[in-house]
């Protein structure tokens, strides 16, 4: 018999504890993840409203996960107890405990947060804060807020809207990637503090920052590193000060960034020219008010500035809350075409697994049903994305069949194709049983698949 | 490595060969929201829509013509680099040489071409045709092509002219895309074209007076409605059920590669 819980598939269980003690909870499926997470909110003095408008903020973005569902689980969706939940029992799966506070109301000491996490090494805490007032200048003092069983921990602060701690608290629950790749293209004449700055917040932040195209290997070709570097990062940071555009490197990136189609977000600094190549929705402004003084009175922005704490906090959270936006859209964008070909063409039977796979069966006439895996790549197609998708093709575990159980297929734009990502990733096709698709010849993969054909 | 499904999508090989899709786009501004409806993020999805477009009419052997654009321009010209092996080029026969994209440019904008698009054409990937900017419109720099209405008028006429283009593609857009398509219809009214609603703008315009018009219908498809309306895509989980699972973003690839397939099919 399968047990109800997974029979319900449910792989994310995400609650909130009420001030009353009771818990309510909501079970999602088709999370792609590899390990099961439950994750407890709970507020607390001040912080009922803000807890509860986390929870809606971390079930949206679960919801916009592709393939993902929500799913009442077996117990109804009520608690009682703190450990009731059957997650409990599963020594694998992730379980954070996520404590919010409003920003101004200390929080006091509670024995179940630190029995949380004496629970063993699959438990964590993460302390979340409001920062209380917008527009103020005064840092947190965050010291004075916390009870000392969080004290050593990070803490994720948000500015705006709970979404930008969203990011923070599934990759706590290794529901989304720990990678989070930020470039940041700037002029260093005028604005070289303020992109340490970003790197430095960013960094606590847990993104991955290149912010100086000059530390580049000895006999590295500048335009390939670039490619490369840009290439693997999901967001471009833009610092738009007034000789920005006429810089030669920045154009480069820029244009780059463009066909690449990765993500882009401006900071506009008092007033700069802004670049085309951002959409105008995607802009933060800066005036000279919001950065430290300058060393001689100018117009527009010095190399030794930097922004205030309070701007700081607000371009972060804005770079935040657009790199999840524009990663859960690169995740899913190209998915979402190749699902949409398949079902256009009858070829309904489609499911993902917990990797991202696609897997998809094709009924052609007089061949019988044929499994399909296929994966959608943004990014250059590494080994380690060939490797996973062969191992779903032969079956996962050794000794390999000689022939595929799967026909694979990884779709990626042709832009990695080129040069001398192209021999390796033909190199790596040929060895493994995936074929190498780019997004503009969708339909002759989706035609393949409808005859029943052999992909590779 | 043969390839024998077309997957690697090599120019020269497909379909499309000798053929050529006239692309109508750009972003509706801020500023003429009231005219032409601005989508949220309506840059990120009108580069999007051009891309996929490029992408699938490359990988089936097919051209872009457009009229120059400062930001559409070169990211054509840059997305036709991603289907020519440049070093290849240079010992290739001549029909393997012709470039992928032509860019239709008045004369008076030389010196103010983008430095991508200069660079792909010097590459072999675009070509430029510049057309003369009439006397009487030279009189003052514009960066805006709204200053050369005669000018830029002739060009149209001379531009969707050309017998190689099968097709027509409109994204986003204002007066100018607007101006295109009227042109397209009355010169060549059974030239198919193909209209993306959802990129806002003048394809919103166009889409309404689809809708309701007989003349404007026929061989003009509102191609984002058709595809996606009655479009229902579901989920099978892993105890055998089926749920919903709706798209989120508009799948520009599947949407492009269908209008290829419709233009191949028409010619």
């Amino acid at each position: 018999m399968i047990e109800p819980f997974a029979q319900a598939g449910i792989q994310v269980v995400l609650q909130l504890r009420r001030p009353n003690g009771s818990i309510v909870c909501r079970g999602y499926a088709g999370v792609p993840t590899a390990r099961q997470a439950l994750i407890e909110v709970v507020a607390a003095p001040g912080a009922d409203r803000l807890a509860a408008e986390l929870v809606a903020a971390l079930d949206e973005e679960l919801l916009l996960m592709p393939g993902a569902s929500a799913v009442t689980p077996p117990c109804g969706g009520r608690q009682r107890g703190m450990y009731a939940c059957r997650v409990h029992t599963d020594p694998e799966a992730a379980k954070v405990l996520v404590v919010v506070g409003d920003g101004e109301t200390p929080i006091p000491s509670a024995p179940s947060v630190a029995k949380w996490r004496a629970r063993g090494s699959d438990y964590s805490v993460v302390p979340v804060l409001k920062y209380p007032r917008a527009g103020g200048t005064t840092p947190l003092k965050i010291e004075t807020l916390l009870p000392p069983e969080l004290q050593l921990l990070q803490v994720a602060l948000w500015f705006g809207s709970p979404r930008e701690v969203v990011g923070d608290i599934l990759a706590e629950a290794y529901v989304m990637p720990v990678d989070r790749r930020v470039f940041i293209s700037y002029r260093r004449k005028e604005t070289l503090e303020l992109a340490e700055q970003l790197f430095e917040e960013l960094s606590k932040h847990r993104f991955d920052v290149f912010v100086d195209r000059f530390r580049i290997e000895p006999g590295r070709d500048f335009q390939e590193r670039l490619k490369d570097d840009l290439a693997h990062h999901g967001l471009a940071v833009i610092l738009e000060s007034p000789g920005l555009i006429g810089s030669a490197w920045v154009v480069e990136e820029l244009a780059y960034m463009t066909q690449h189609q990765l993500g882009r977000i401006a900071v506009n600094l008092c007033g700069a020219p802004e670049t085309p190549q951002v959409d105008p929705d995607l802009r933060v402004y800066v005036g000279m008010a919001e950065l430290t003084q300058q060393s001689q009175p100018a117009a527009t922005v010095q190399p030794e500035q930097r922004l205030l704490p309070a701007t700081l906090a607000r371009v972060v959270a804005a770079i935040i809350a657009e790199h999840n936006r524009s990663y859960a859209r690169r995740r899913s964008y190209l998915m979402e075409s190749l699902r949409a070909a398949l079902a256009q063409r009858g070829i309904t039977d489609q499911r993902l697994d917990s990797q991202g796979h696609l897997h998809v069966v094709s009924s052609a006439p007089g061949r019988g049903p044929r499994e399909y895996v296929i994966w959608t790549n943004p990014r250059p197609p590494e080994v380690r994305d060939f490797r996973s998708a062969h191992r779903v093709c032969m079956g996962s575990t050794a000794p390999y069949p000689s022939t595929p159980y799967f026909q694979g297929a990884v779709v990626i734009p042709a832009a990695y194709q080129e040069a001398r990502r192209h021999g390796d990733a033909m190199w790596l096709a040929n060895r493994s049983a995936v074929a190498l698709v780019d997004i503009g010849a969708l339909d002759r993969l989706v035609l393949s698949i409808e005859q029943g054909a052999d992909l590779a | 490595m043969t390839d024998p499904h077309g997957f690697s999508g090599m120019p020269n090989t497909g379909p499309l060969r000798g053929a050529s899709v006239f692309l109508s786009a750009s972003t509706p501004s801020p500023e003429r929201s009231e005219l032409y409806r601005r989508i949220p993020h309506a840059q990120v999805e009108v580069e999007d829509a051009v891309v996929a477009l490029a992408r699938a009419v490359f990988a089936h052997g097919g051209r872009l013509v457009l009229g120059g654009h400062p930001s559409i321009s070169p990211l054509v010209a840059m997305v036709a680099g991603e289907y020519r092996d440049l070093t290849a080029l240079e010992h290739a026969r001549d029909d393997a040489k012709q470039p992928l994209v032509v860019i239709h440019q008045l004369d008076v904008y030389r010196s103010a071409l983008p430095d991508a698009t200069v660079r792909m054409a010097e590459w072999g990937l675009a070509e430029i045709t510049w057309h003369e900017t009439l006397p009487d419109e030279q009189r003052t720099w514009s960066r805006a092509s709204s200053a050369y209405p005669r000018s830029m008028a002739a060009m149209r006429e001379r531009m969707i002219a050309h017998p190689s283009i099968a097709g027509m593609v409109c994204i986003g857009g204002m007066e100018g895309i607007e101006a295109e398509y009227e042109l397209m219809r009355s010169a060549r009214p059974s030239m198919p074209i193909f209209v993306l609603r959802r990129t806002g703008g003048a394809c919103d315009i166009i889409a309404r007076r689809v809708d309701s018009s007989v003349r404007d219908s026929g061989e003009v498809r509102v191609i984002d409605d058709e595809l996606l309306a009655d479009l229902r895509l579901r989920l099978r989980r892993a105890e055998g059920e089926f749920v919903d699972a709706p798209l989120r973003y508009t799948p520009y690839p599947f949407i492009m590669t269908e209008v290829v397939n419709r233009i191949v099919r028409s010619r």
